[in-house]
């Protein structure tokens, strides 16, 4: 598991398939959720919403 | 919330409401019945196609009702392209493309017309497919990806000049710019309602005195007997109602979106981004495709989501593939510039606080 480039702490598959959708599809280094949140100054909830739609439509990058 | 995706759809008109209000409720008979309760609805649907036609220069017996663009568009093709070599250009919705693979399916000679890389169908080119035998012309009056307006007029004269029926999907263009169909010309031209404030699931179909065109449907007899099923009544008023709020106040609507479109380009400009307004002019009011070279056209959509903006892309990604729309393939936009576009399209209802709030998040994520 890959460590958040903000905070240090360990990043989730949930939270590097964000990064990927929100930030740069082709990325290698990702932020936590939280971090992620605070950078685009919208709250943790806000990308839950988010991910439970991605995963509706089928992105795969969502897919574990 | 600021919805700048008008050109996916609009909002309901309030006129178009209260005008269909009385027809869901106390006068909802179904108009073909031949007591005196149904003459209200009856009434109705006659006055909504005669306002209707007066919006777009034609004859109310030249106006047919249908559940919208799609409808509109597939009877256009299937029906009165039937038995001729079809042409549509390569901008085309898919209600038209895909109709136009089903009459290959079914044996006719379909061809697609390559836009130049400004948006646009070159005569020349029409004429070329034309000598080769098209007698059925399908090119969009306005492009719901890029906005761009074709020379309809130019091009139709030119299909008659070969004895070639011409349809027009004007779906984007119909209570956004003046149409009138007189003047281009055309035998057939699709519309909807909610791309101008109407309801959806209803639209409508001009069709020319004298052009030979089969139903879509079969049942019973309703307009006229060319397109079959009970008449959605306050669907209808709801569509001439709205129909006649844009055209009335059209060239006011189209200075301010116009306005709009500029303050939000020169925003942009004056914030050091980087991009391409695809297509070449005369373009819809308010409707823009922009390119931001090397961003991701998806995640541009998704982080103004976040920030409570709507607006589209035309490129949307999987983990693997960029699937590119295949309006910018047909311009032959170059993959950095593809991959990173998204549509924004503006209103009347739109606000200068709007633009600039769309600006704003725009450039926070693109700097």
């Amino acid at each position: 598991m890959d460590d958040c480039i903000e905070c240090g702490k360990p990043v989730d598959f949930e939270a590097m398939a964000l990064y990927r959708k929100l930030i740069n599809r082709g990325a290698e280094d990702f932020m936590c959720k939280k971090c992620l949140a605070s950078f685009l100054r919208v709250s943790v909830e806000a990308l839950d919403r988010k991910v439970i739609e991605f995963r509706k439509a089928g992105c795969t990058l969502f897919l574990t | 919330m600021i919805y700048a995706d008008h050109a996916a759809t609009t909002a309901l008109d309030p006129a178009a409401f209260a005008a269909m209000n009385p027809f869901l409720f106390e006068q909802f008979a179904n108009a073909s019945q031949p007591y005196f309760f149904a003459s209200a609805a009856r009434q109705a649907l006659e006055q909504a196609r005669a306002e209707i036609a007066a919006c777009i220069g034609a004859a109310p017996s030249q106006i047919v009702f249908t559940s919208g663009g799609t409808e509109s568009d597939n009877w256009a093709v299937k029906c009165a392209g039937e038995g001729r070599h079809i042409v549509a250009s390569a901008l085309e919705h898919h209600a038209v493309l895909n109709a136009c693979r089903v009459m290959e399916r079914r044996g006719c000679t379909t061809t697609l017309l390559q836009p130049n890389t400004a948006g646009h169908i070159e005569p020349e080119k029409l004429r070329a497919v034309l000598l080769s035998g098209a007698r059925f012309v399908s090119i969009m009056l306005a492009n719901n990806e890029l906005g761009t307006v074709q020379p309809i007029a130019e091009l139709c004269s030119l299909a008659h000049e070969y004895g070639a029926l011409f349809h027009t999907d004007a779906v984007q263009a119909v209570g956004h710019i003046p149409v009138d169909v007189e003047t281009l010309g055309i035998d057939l031209l699709s519309a909807s309602a909610h791309k101008f404030g109407g309801p959806k699931g209803v639209g409508f179909l001009y069709i020319r005195e004298g052009v030979a065109i089969e139903p879509l449907f079969d049942g019973g007899a309703q307009e006229s007997g060319r397109r079959a099923g009970t008449e959605n009544v306050a669907a209808i008023v709801g569509m001439a109602a709205a129909l006649k709020q844009r055209c009335d106040a059209l060239d006011v609507s189209m200075r301010q979106v116009q306005a709009l479109e500029e303050r939000l380009l020169a925003g942009l400009c004056a914030a050091g981004i980087v991009f391409r307004r695809n297509g070449s002019a005369p373009f819809l009011p308010g409707l823009l495709s922009l390119s931001f070279p090397g961003a991701d056209g998806e995640a541009i959509l998704h982080r103004m989501d976040l920030m409570d903006i709507c607006i589209s892309t035309g490129a949307a990604c999987d983990s693997r593939d960029t699937q590119i729309s295949h309006v910018l393939q047909a311009i032959e936009l170059e993959e950095c510039y593809a991959r990173g576009t998204v549509r924004i399209s503006l209103d009347r209802s739109n606000t200068v606080e709007d633009v600039e709030a769309i600006v704003a998040g725009l450039v926070s994520i693109l700097k």
